[in-house]
């Protein structure tokens, strides 16, 4: 197949994959003395091949590199002791996945020619840096240091500004120190379904890991576009299904979202079911309805200037963006501290995205930061970037929102998942057991790939088996090692809910809006919507509030949930499907939110979210309705005072909904003590169960 | 009918001895050489009340008193009596004499070693005078160099009968402190102490039950009191450098470690004692050489082999420490610690299946060995083997291992 050749300056996101370092364009000359071959046809052959490789070289970019290295590597075939085609094949490695041999090129380039180019130590530090040789990158980057380098800058056609010696001995130095750490993570690849040979980046996932979409430049790209400066395909949008146990279904080209430019993911709503895109320099939206995905639509002027906005994460409450901008400053006026900053945005009254803010220090700094991740619990960010304490390129942080908001100070994930390379793009799982990120490590497939990691949390404390003879007088040993204190673990801070909404009667998917309410504050934490196609829905719930959640469809009685999350609660997931009634005669629902004092008929205030739920119902949605409000009881006490304390109740209920406007006439109560159970009476849970308060459908007119 | 008694009691103790009949001039003439031993009694009794001994590569070559206690009084031939001061009468009848001369027989024999033949003739001197006190002293000294307390307990009250002797209460203490049978050996110290008994050995002893009762600052309390009565006691010095040690003050024990040492380097256990608090502290160089000058004379000493390869693992020494800990198994085959250690060693190392094997033999040898498991746990998690690991801690947590970090949130996924 023939694929269409560009070379043009389209913004993609790969971008940001940019090489941060810059090597000198040595003019590789060839001539008879210094390059011997046996036969003048062979030098003739190898003059082309190095001149083939010099034009993909100049380009400086990855893609160019690794289309020169099998061009020298032919070269060098005919003469494999020509120090300055060593050196260049040297730097080649360094953009390949077999970065080892780096070093043994340039090594005997060096050997051959300590004169070879004006950087080969700097050349030479960066090679061992990248294969984790941090104490030999580091004699290197000193011998670089002694080089007058001004004096041969403008000779060597480099700048001088490229050279940061002092900086890339500290990402050393960092790195010496992350790697006394045992590695407390597995990393795998994702494997041939979802990764290519071609770069795979930038994976978004549902909070519950069921879907990821990614971007990738593989073959099969929409249009066959090839980028010739990369090597690579244009970026088109790819999604996978989770098989369970790390496996996943093959990758699927998003027909019907990509285009013949560049698409390319760059956030997922925590349910999955808004996707944002980047499209040359904007962040566009796209929701899922049904099986299908809306047109992407750019997002407001807040969000999207003429400067590039690259990635994109939403608060599991959808209040909050967070994205990355290189604008110069926020709409507040206050600057960008480096190149690309990160920025919140608030959503307004309206469901709009309001202006957007630089979020300032200790997040961004004067360098740059990229690819913002709020992690579901709405407490934790990842970001990467390339701020002091790195060890080489972009390294990926996390900082912490305390409980007034403030974010912490943040902090290096360290290795292996951060390398002496960019690394960027890293998303953690609800369970904040597992993340994915993009990188270009060895034992991928090629160029970046997708990486699985799994946090192993602390090493358990491996205690040396000793004994003294601690008592000059006695005869026995004693064994006497201090234990290790227990560490604590990091805890996410998270519940997931999560099921399917159906119809009762038919177990038809539903669409359902979903209202989540802060029953304390009697305020909406969030909305969100079950898939109309097959009724899923994945609620976030941070701990520390106590949430009345409920699924209204039109035709349908609402449907409520109370689920409470005390602060302390860690990570769990409630697998919850929900049957909808339909509004007939007859039908009941039980009103989970309704919360009596103790032995009382006096309703809590955190009731009111549920009673507007049935204003709201009575008034506006159904105003001729009537109904019945049931109160019910567990098998506690006697009948007698069961029978009072439910009748009781269910009028406080039929009261609040007459002083909120429901005629009188509408309404009728009665208390069934516990008579009717849905649940044993065995049981404290079932008991809970069994405390309900209902009401029954007696005409809709 | 009293006399008669007390000959009984004698013969019962004497039971298992060979009656040797001297002739008068063999007498005379032991009797003549035995003036010219003095005070040697004193040399190995020490050992025989289990001081020293328990620190199994004890140096062998001291000929000084190395345990830096008070000498203990021991009985002496004819006019010195046990206790400071006090004479023996001077027996008038021949009789008498061939006591006197047959006790101070017994006393060069135990000086020599023969205990068994000094209890007989201490049995002899008793069956010509069972009022004879010092007999029973001297042979009740000769029960503890032979670790029969029973019997020199025995002894030892027949002579407090006898005599007021403070001292002697204390040594009955001392054997029930042997016994474990702590009770009434702080009975008897207590009473040593209201009978005016102040060495440094009694409040020393009274400090060793308190630290094995893990009653630190009742034990540190007489430690010191025996430091205040004898600042040269290295026993307590020793000894209170543990307590603090257990108190986690690392740096006191340090202190009091290095002061026993000074007073008698000779003596492994306070040089292995500095050794392992260095390490606690974290200065496993100088824990090292701590160890080393113990090596240097108890080469085959396991139990510091396998600390000096903790301290070498602790340096991330790691090729050093796992030699160091097979030199140790090369000493104590069985010795599932150093397994452990190595373990560990290859753990860091990131030779986890070497590490999986090390750990296998501890807990072959040990079954109990919590630990080992948790360490082969952590091998198998980094060698991906997750059911294995789980399955190794929850072990571990069934063998009482309380401060395991939380890993049934990662298990759970791999059920």
């Amino acid at each position: 197949m023939n694929r269409l050749k560009l070379h043009i300056g389209i913004m993609t996101l790969a971008f940001i994959f940019v090489c941060h370092i810059s090597y000198s364009q040595i003019n590789i000359e060839i001539n008879k003395k210094e390059f011997k071959t046996e036969s003048k046809d062979g030098y003739k052959e190898a003059t082309l091949y190095i001149a083939s490789g010099d034009e993909y070289f100049a380009s400086k970019s990855t893609g160019g590199y690794l289309q020169a290295l099998p061009e020298y590597l032919e070269a060098n075939k005919y003469n494999s002791n020509f120090a300055a085609l060593n050196y260049k094949i040297g730097v080649c490695y360094l953009f390949s996945t077999e970065k080892k041999k780096a070093i043994t090129f340039l090594e005997k380039a060096y050997g051959l020619d300590p004169t070879v180019s004006v950087d080969i130590k700097y050349v030479l530090g960066r090679a061992y840096q990248v294969n984790y040789q941090f104490k030999e990158a580091i004699k290197h980057y000193n011998d670089f240091k002694k080089i007058d380098l001004e004096a041969q800058a403008k000779k060597a056609n480099i700048n001088i500004a490229d050279f940061n010696a002092d900086a890339r001995i500290k990402e050393c130095e960092n790195g010496i120190k992350f790697s006394e750490a045992v590695d407390r993570v597995f990393i795998d690849n994702l494997g041939a379904n979802i990764n290519s040979k071609y770069g795979d980046y930038v994976p978004v996932i549902s909070t519950d890991e069921s879907m990821m979409i990614f971007t990738s430049r593989r073959e099969g790209s929409t249009g066959n576009m090839f980028d010739e400066e990369r090597n690579e395909y244009f970026e088109d949008l790819y999604i996978s299904y989770s098989e369970g146990k790390n496996r996943w279904s093959p990758a699927m080209n998003m027909k019907k979202f990509n285009t013949t430019e560049h698409d390319a993911s760059a956030g997922l709503s925590p349910d999955g079911s808004v996707l944002y895109t980047f499209k040359n320099g904007d962040l566009y939206e796209s929701t899922l309805k049904g099986e299908d995905w809306s047109k992407p639509k750019a997002l407001n002027k807040n969000i999207n200037t003429k400067n590039n906005e690259t990635s994109i994460s939403i608060s599991s409450d959808g209040k909050q963006l967070y994205f990355v901008s290189d604008r110069p400053k926020d709409e507040y006026g206050t600057p960008t501290k480096g190149g690309r900053d990160i920025f919140v945005s608030e959503r307004n009254e309206k469901g709009e995205w309001g202006p957007a803010q630089n979020i300032g220090a200790p997040i961004n700094t004067e360098f740059d930061e990229e690819g913002v991740f709020i992690h579901p619990d709405n407490r934790t960010m990842y970001f990467s970037s390339k701020r002091e304490g790195t060890i080489g390129g972009y390294d990926i942080f996390y900082s912490e929102k305390d409980d007034d908001g403030n974010w912490g100070e943040p902090v290096n994930v360290g290795m292996p998942i951060n390398t002496p390379e960019d690394d960027v793009f890293f998303i953690v799982a609800g369970n904040g057991i597992y993340a994915y990120m993009s990188s270009a490590r060895e034992g991928g497939f090629g160029m970046q790939d997708i990486w699985r990691i799994t946090f192993l949390g602390p090493e358990q404390p491996l205690i040396a088996g000793t004994e003294d003879n601690l008592i000059a007088s006695s005869t026995a040993s004693i064994k006497t090692e201090v234990k290790q204190e227990t560490v604590e673990v990091k805890k996410v801070r998270l519940t997931i809910m999560k099921g399917t909404i159906t119809d009762a009667e038919t177990d038809q998917p539903l669409e359902s809006s979903i209202e989540i309410v802060d029953l304390e504050k009697d305020e909406v934490y969030a909305t969100l919507s079950s898939n109309a196609s097959t009724g899923k829905y994945l609620i976030s719930l941070p701990s520390g509030k106590n949430y009345g959640i409920t699924a209204r469809t039109e035709g349908y009685l609402f449907h409520s949930e109370n689920v409470n999350v005390p602060a302390t609660s860690s990570y769990q997931e409630i697998i919850k499907d929900i049957k909808l009634k339909a509004i007939n005669v007859g039908a009941t629902i039980i009103l989970s939110n309704i919360f009596f004092d103790y032995n009382k008929a006096t309703l809590r205030d955190i009731s009111k979210a549920e009673l507007d739920n049935l204003v709201r119902l009575l008034t506006v949605d159904y105003p001729k309705m009537v109904i019945e409000i049931g109160g019910h009881t567990d098998n506690k006490g006697s009948l007698e005072y069961n029978t009072k304390l439910s009748s009781n109740r269910a009028k406080s209920v039929v009261d609040y909904l007459i002083a909120h406007g429901v005629a009188k006439e509408r309404l009728s109560y009665k208390g069934y003590a516990y008579q009717n159970p849905i649940d044993t009476n065995d049981t404290e849970e079932g008991r809970q169960n069994n405390r309900r308060v209902e009401f029954k459908v007696i005409s809709v007119k | 009918m009293a006399k008669i008694k007390k000959i009984a009691i004698s013969k019962k103790l004497c039971i298992f001895a060979n009656f040797i009949h001297y002739s008068k001039f063999e007498i005379y003439f032991l009797l003549e050489m035995v003036k010219t031993i003095k005070n040697l009694f004193a040399i190995g009794l020490l050992s025989a009340l289990g001081i020293g001994v328990s620190f199994s590569q004890e140096n062998k070559d001291n000929k000084t008193n190395d345990s830096g206690m008070d000498q203990i009084i021991v009985p002496t031939q004819i006019v010195t009596s046990p206790t400071d001061g006090d004479t023996v009468n001077t027996l008038v009848n021949a009789e008498g004499q061939e006591a006197n001369v047959m006790y101070n027989i017994g006393v060069t024999q135990c000086n020599e070693g023969n205990y068994n033949d000094a209890i007989t003739t201490f049995c002899n001197v008793l069956q010509i005078n069972p009022e004879m006190a010092q007999a029973y002293y001297g042979r009740s000294t000769c029960y503890l160099q032979q670790k029969k307390y029973d019997e020199a307990i025995a002894d030892l009250k027949e002579y407090v009968k006898r005599k007021n002797d403070n001292y002697a209460t204390y040594l009955i203490g001392y054997c029930y402190f042997h016994k474990s049978d702590n009770q009434s050996a702080l009975t008897y110290f207590q009473n040593a102490i209201e009978q005016g008994c102040n060495k440094a050995d009694l409040f020393y002893h009274i400090g060793v039950i308190n630290f094995n009762d893990a009653k630190y600052d009742d034990a540190m309390k007489y430690y010191t009191r025996a430091i205040e009565i004898d600042d040269t006691h290295a026993f307590s010095y020793n000894d209170r450098g543990s307590t603090y040690r257990m108190l986690n003050k690392i740096d006191k024990a340090i202190e009091d470690y290095s002061k026993a040492v000074q007073l008698n380097p000779r003596m492994d256990i306070f040089k292995a004692n500095l050794g392992s608090a260095y390490r606690l502290n974290k200065n496993y160089e100088k824990a090292i050489e701590a160890y080393n000058e113990v090596l240097k004379t108890s080469p085959d000493n396991y139990i510091v082999l396998n600390n000096k390869g903790i301290a070498q693992y602790e340096l991330k020494d790691y090729d050093n420490a796992i030699e160091t800990l097979n030199e140790c198994l090369n000493k104590k085959k069985d010795y599932a610690y150093a397994f452990n250690n190595i373990g560990l060693c290859y753990y860091k190392k990131k030779e986890f299946s070497l590490a999986i094997e090390a750990f296998t033999k501890a807990i072959a040898l040990n079954p109990n060995y919590g630990e080992a498991y948790v360490g082969r746990g952590a091998a198998k998690e980094m060698a991906r083997d997750m059911v294995g690991a789980c399955s190794d801690w929850e072990k571990a947590e069934s063998l009482g291992i309380t401060n395991l970090n939380d890993y049934q949130t990662l298990c759970n996924e791999y059920k």
